[in-house]
């Protein structure tokens, strides 16, 4: 679709009433370019192979489209009617509609080609614009193109391309705005509301239409053959004042013209005109090679080719099967891009969490692939945290147990001379494993490694308990019976508990 | 012939509804917007996450994967110091089998001292994780020189035994030269897999 809208050469054709007027222009990134001209001068018979052999190299040199053809044919070859009908159904409005075109054109349906397009909307009644060219002449352009293998996508009349061609004067559009759809509307003819008179050149003669909400709401052909200005502005104020009271319209609001006019005549409308007015001198696409003079009779050719890129509100196609070549793609292009917008939205904000998710499964197969090898690793891992714990326990056996001896050596050291042992017991405190003990037998376990009780004799036992307390194998040394006095002294019955090696010097040190 | 290009909704609006619906609209299409955004900020961060924490998972797996040697030769390590040091360990399968073998070697030690034990007695085996504590209680007189030296080649010998308790009674307060020892001496076993033992004594 981009590739036939885009880059392709178009090509417009004019059949003048004594000539053939074809330009050829091309779209690209930047916009639309008048690329070449040509004119076929009088006398030209169109239907002559011979003298066709100047358009078909024109054709050829700029490597026209066969399929981007628009064509515009003079107003004289045309029936333009206005009508103000009921606004009905669509059903009624379409046969209400052919009963008028029976009743106004002087041939039957069936010989004419038509078109029609309903140009305003007010309240109960609507205003229809139909144009109605004679099949013949339809016929015999079709058979023309055909022999130079074109196919035309718009027959247009060319008081309507001009009027596109003034309408989209100023108007620009590239690849951007045509994608996005963000090209402004043409304000030549003004706002919606406004009320504008086009006063243009066709051929030889002057049109002027009424303008209103960007549709033409009337047309007809004045007389300004007068050479004074003076009665040429009269008959201009005639027609329009009429044509205004015709559609109810009080005054216009702005005045167009483009057309050959002289400096002191367009200054003389501009003073007569009691309204801002704007002159169109210039073609409404740029000119690349082709020679910019004759803009005004490049007017219709140019106007009907945008018409075929579905630019402009003022094209009527009286093709037959218009439904089908007229190329009115602009705005499918802008819902396409809108929606190719969207998608790329959406497809960039779920390619982001795709990523995200993409990179977890690989890093999730990768997981899966090494499970079985750590498994083996917990399972070693394991194992050697078993036989290290009854490693520890063997440690803990020999290391952390007091040797009896040494009780018995620290005991025989410290007590006095003048001290009798008559019994002692020593009895070890509860071994199992230190996680099933609890609050302070758990201290106990893991601080004493057992207890001795000491029965005996001494000149003063509470001097044995401050000696024991002293010792670094003994702790919470105690009486644990009361002390009698005998012959031998004081026998006293005392409990010691056995610090397990290195914990008291330890907490001497904290 | 066909005048309509396409049907038209009728629905009439003044310039000041068509407005405030178009700020509306465009409000509504916003503020769902910023919502969406927010949901997909969410969804993102949350994706982001767990593949960060994935990431992370993975690599703690692979680091332990790698140590995988070191830990296998830590492994061979323990189990030949853990042969080892299971040497002191009792044999026999079971606890009275090895209880019996305790008694025999604490026999030998005092026959070698010329002491006589005059009372022995097995206690319940104690449950000490991988390992049983089996426990024999001999009494026995003896001058304190002989006890210090049965002590002591318990505490020496090349098997694992600990005096777990010990009760020493002098026999004559006048002439203190023998005593009475009742002595617990706890050799050690290990256990068997579907040994099953009571309490610790």
């Amino acid at each position: 679709m981009l590739k036939n809208r885009f880059f392709k050469n178009a090509l417009g054709i004019e059949f003048r009433k004594d000539s053939l007027v074809a330009v050829c222009l091309r779209k690209d990134l930047t916009g639309i370019k008048l690329v070449s001209s040509i004119s076929i001068p009088s006398g030209y018979d169109p239907f002559n192979e011979d003298e066709m052999l100047e358009l078909r190299r024109f054709i050829a040199q700029h490597r026209i489209d066969t399929k981007n053809v628009s064509v515009s044919i003079p107003a004289e070859w045309s029936l333009v009617k206005f009508m103000d009908i009921p606004s009905a159904g669509e059903d009624a409005i379409n046969q209400l509609l052919h009963y008028e075109l029976e009743r106004h054109i002087p041939f039957s349906l069936e010989d004419v080609c038509h078109a029609s397009h309903i140009v305003e909307r007010g309240g109960d009644r609507c205003r229809i614009v139909t144009v109605v060219v004679q099949r013949e002449r339809i016929e015999q352009i079709n058979e023309f193109l055909k022999k130079l293998s074109l196919q035309p996508s718009i027959i247009t009349v060319s008081s309507f391309s001009i009027l596109n061609s003034i309408e989209l004067s100023g108007y620009t559009t590239n690849i951007l705005k045509e994608i996005t759809g963000l090209q402004k509307p043409s304000k030549i003819f003004g706002s919606k509301k406004d009320v504008c008179v086009a006063l243009f050149m066709e051929q030889d003669n002057w049109d002027m239409a009424v303008i209103k909400n960007g549709s033409c709401i009337d047309l007809r052909r004045i007389n300004l053959d007068s050479g004074r200005m003076d009665s040429a502005w009269e008959n201009i104020a005639h027609e329009m004042s009429s044509a205004l009271s015709g559609l109810s319209v009080q005054k216009a609001d702005r005045l167009v013209i483009s057309g050959q006019l002289a400096p002191e005549h367009l200054r003389f409308i501009s003073d007569k005109a009691g309204m801002p007015v704007k002159i169109i001198k210039e073609l409404p696409v740029s000119v690349h090679n082709a020679n910019n003079s004759d803009a005004d009779m490049l007017m219709p050719s140019v106007g009907a080719c945008l018409a075929g890129y579905g630019l402009g509100s003022m094209a009527i196609n009286i093709l037959p099967d218009k439904s089908r070549l007229m190329n009115k793609s602009g705005p499918f292009i802008a819902k396409l891009s809108a929606a190719a917008i969207l998608l790329l939205s959406v497809w960039l904000a779920v390619s982001g969490i795709n990523k995200e998710n993409r990179s977890i499964e690989v890093v999730e197969k990768e997981i899966k692939k090494n499970e079985p090898e750590l498994r083996a690793v917990e399972t070693i891992s394991s194992e050697l945290s078993s036989l290290e714990k009854q490693k520890k326990f063997f440690n803990s056996v020999r290391e952390n147990s007091v040797s009896k001896l040494s009780i018995l050596a620290e005991l025989t050291g410290i007590i006095p001379a003048d001290a009798w042992v008559t019994n002692l017991t020593y009895k070890e405190a509860k071994n199992e494993e230190p996680s099933k003990e609890k609050g302070a037998n758990k201290v106990s376990a893991m601080r004493y490694e057992g207890e001795v009780i000491i029965n005996g004799f001494a000149n003063s036992s509470a001097k044995l308990i401050s000696l024991l307390e002293n010792s670094p194998l003994f702790e919470n040394v105690e009486f644990i019976s009361p002390v009698t006095k005998g012959m031998q002294g004081e026998y006293s019955k005392i409990k010691a508990m056995v610090v397990k090696p290195g914990r008291k010097e330890a907490d001497k040190k904290q | 012939m066909k005048v309509f290009p396409k049907l038209r909704l009728k629905l009439k609006l003044r310039k000041r509804e068509k407005v405030i619906l178009a700020v509306g609209g465009a409000v509504a299409l916003l503020i769902i917007s910023y919502h969406l955004f927010q949901r997909y900020e969410d969804f993102n961060a949350s994706a982001q996450n767990r593949s960060e924490a994935k990431a992370l998972y993975l690599k703690k797996q692979v680091e332990k994967i790698t140590e995988k040697d070191n830990i296998k030769a830590k492994l061979e390590n323990a189990k030949k110091e853990l042969t080892e040091l299971e040497r002191g360990l009792l044999s026999g399968d079971k606890p009275p089998v090895a209880a019996a073998e305790l008694q025999k070697l604490l026999k030998e030690i005092a026959m070698s001292l010329n002491v006589e034990i005059k009372s022995e007695r097995i206690s319940t085996p104690i449950d000490m994780g991988p390992y049983l504590g089996i426990p024999v209680e001999i009494g026995f007189t003896a001058p304190t020189a002989k006890l210090k030296d049965m002590i002591l080649r318990i505490e020496t010998s090349p098997m694992l035994l600990t005096i777990s308790a010990l009760d020493v009674r002098v026999m004559n307060f006048k002439n203190p030269a023998e005593v009475y020892a009742v002595m617990t001496v706890k050799g050690f076993l290990r256990k068997q897999k579907t040994e099953k033992v009571g309490n610790a004594a």
